[in-house]
């Protein structure tokens, strides 16, 4: 058949051209960092200080700020996704999980920039009045933006499959007995573990690749933090800095570094929670 | 007499779907060591009969049910229609065997040992103990004691079907519910199971469906006909132990 040929040769360019894109995305980083290699400048790009105008361009502190922060709001928004997902799916009475559904819907397209200012005028002072230290520009400020931002992905995509599940073991349960809590506990949960993964290796993406909020809401100071209530500064709000503020060319040679190991975090995140996954596949 | 004593008691039960009426005034009783059987044209609402028994509707959206239904429970009836009637008692007093076979993707084992564990919350080795029970009582144990930590999903319609019935054998209920137990098997088979609810008729009251005429003849002791969700006709043995009356009253009916 003409059509299906076509439809087949659509869908296989479709998959060329994403798979190419990420490719050459990876590629041209390599190319921009390869001075760096050639010219032995990788030593001061991967160390702990960033002193620019000494001439340290160390960015390892915001690597550490990137995976704290990212991580962070991983372990926070993950459990709660999973209890906000059961609720609508399972106990919540239908006219409350249509309401449910609409908000985290909508929650999802709030531009990030809002969240942003929105938690500068409500949450940074209420941090600075709550823990009494420093500005209120910390990683757990951040954290706890990133957190509601992540939050609706990770519910909607997990939701998704929590509901195929429910759809075809719900009645089967019921009859034989199972309480709605032990349902979820034991049947529910246990058939959509794939399905959490998947959420959240997506919910890390955005995390990770989240630039606004840890620009505005993290403090940026490129160090180690001692605490939570320190500030940090992420790779992609490193990158949003110094080529904002048109340093000179040097610098740039850590913007490449900081987005080669963006690419890389993710990669290496993937594969780390795709083993996890097979490794709970019944 | 104890035969005679009833077990499951329905009062005028009328069941819909988004103001859709499914079931119109059903009025039924089952007597303990009785195997009642459902016949009627596809879509007449045999199933939704079955599940307004243990209130699994209401786990469907927009379903209204109205009506009456108690159990007997050790010579105590209890009105299971009201709100906050337990209904996880209700469905361990009333086990239901699905119409398709509709096992949990676990292993065969966890099948039978989580509603047991999780439902009726036994210990490790009892529930070991009434799995092999179970499985033998459905002549599924030869077939799969080597491969009990295999999915469910493996085996095949029929052998899922026989276990669904192991599974609730095991729970031990007090009546049975069946919608077309026999639909996926093969004709060696349909006769030991068949064979089997002769002997269970003794312990459990059974409400079965089936398209089969020939199985209604040789197992009910009485017979239901359902149509557009109304109860037409109620026939005891007699009526339909000849083959060719039941013939023309079955014509009649469909
Ligand atoms: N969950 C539901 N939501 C809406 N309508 C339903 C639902 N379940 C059943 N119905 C409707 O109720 C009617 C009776 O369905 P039911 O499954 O009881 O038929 P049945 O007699 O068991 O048929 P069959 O012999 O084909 O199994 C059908 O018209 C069906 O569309
Ligand atoms: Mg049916």
């Amino acid at each position: 058949m003409a059509s299906e040929k076509w439809i087949r040769r659509l869908l296989c360019a479709a998959a060329m051209v994403s798979t190419a894109a990420a490719f050459c995305i990876l590629l041209v980083l390599i190319h921009l960092v390869l001075p760096l290699f050639t010219s032995g400048g990788l030593g001061t790009v991967l160390s702990w200080q960033w002193l620019p105008f000494q001439g340290q361009f160390g960015i390892l502190p915001m690597v550490v700020g990137s995976l704290l922060l990212s991580l962070g709001a991983l372990v926070a928004a993950t459990p709660l996704a999973v209890g906000v997902s059961c609720f609508v799916q399972v106990l919540a009475p239908d006219k409350v999980r249509g309401a449910c559904l609409a908000v985290v819907h909508y929650m999802t397209s709030i531009p990030t920039v809002i969240y942003g200012f929105v938690s500068v005028f409500l949450l940074v002072p209420l941090m600075r009045q709550w823990f009494d230290r420093g500005t209120g520009f910390s990683l757990l400020t951040a954290m706890i933006a990133l957190t509601l931002l992540i939050l609706p992905t990770i519910v909607l995509v997990f939701h998704a499959t929590l509901r195929e599940v429910d759809r075809t073991a719900r009645a089967t349960c019921a009859a034989l007995g199972f309480s709605r809590p032990s349902y979820i506990r034991r049947v529910l949960l246990p058939l959509s573990r794939r399905g959490l993964l998947a959420a959240v290796i997506l919910g890390f993406g955005r995390a990770v690749g989240d630039t606004l909020i840890s620009l505005m809401l993290a403090g940026n100071a490129p160090m180690i933090p001692s605490s939570a209530l320190d500030s940090i500064r992420t790779l992609t709000a490193h990158i949003a800095l110094v080529v904002a503020t048109d340093s000179q060319s040097t610098f740039y040679h850590s913007v490449f570094a900081s987005g080669l190991i963006l690419f890389l975090i993710m990669i290496l995140i993937n594969l780390a929670l795709r083993r996890l996954g097979s490794s709970l596949a019944p | 007499m104890a035969f005679q004593e009833p077990f499951l008691d329905m009062r005028d039960v009328t069941v819909s779907f988004d103001t859709k009426t499914i079931l119109e005034r059903i009025n039924l009783r089952l007597n303990s060591g009785e195997l009642v059987m459902i016949v009627g044209p596809s879509g007449c609402g045999k199933t939704t009969l079955l599940r307004a028994v243990n209130r699994l509707n209401e786990e469907y959206p927009g379903c209204v049910t109205q009506g009456r239904v108690r159990i007997r429970i050790q010579d105590k009836w209890l009105d299971c229609s009201t709100r906050d009637f337990p209904l996880i008692d209700l469905r361990l007093r009333v086990g239901m065997v699905f119409q398709h076979p509709n096992v949990l993707p676990f292993s065969i084992r966890k099948n039978l040992t989580l509603p047991l564990r999780v439902s009726l919350g036994l210990d490790k080795d009892e529930a070991e103990r009434r799995v092999q029970q179970a499985l033998e009582d459905v002549w599924l144990w030869d077939e799969v004691k080597d491969r009990l930590r295999d999915n469910a999903l493996t085996l095949s319609g029929g052998q899922q079907q026989r276990l669904c019935l192991a599974r609730v054998l095991a729970l031990d209920p007090a009546i049975l519910l069946l919608d077309e137990p026999t639909a996926s098997l093969d004709f060696k088979a349909t006769q030991k199971i068949e064979a089997l609810f002769q002997s269970l008729k003794e312990r459990y009251a059974i409400l079965a469906v089936t398209h089969s005429l020939s199985q209604m003849r040789r197992l009910a002791d009485r017979v239901l006909v359902l149509r557009n969700g109304e109860l037409v006709a109620e026939l005891g043995r007699e009526e339909f132990e000849d083959q060719e009356s039941c013939r023309a009253i079955m014509e009649e009916y469909f």
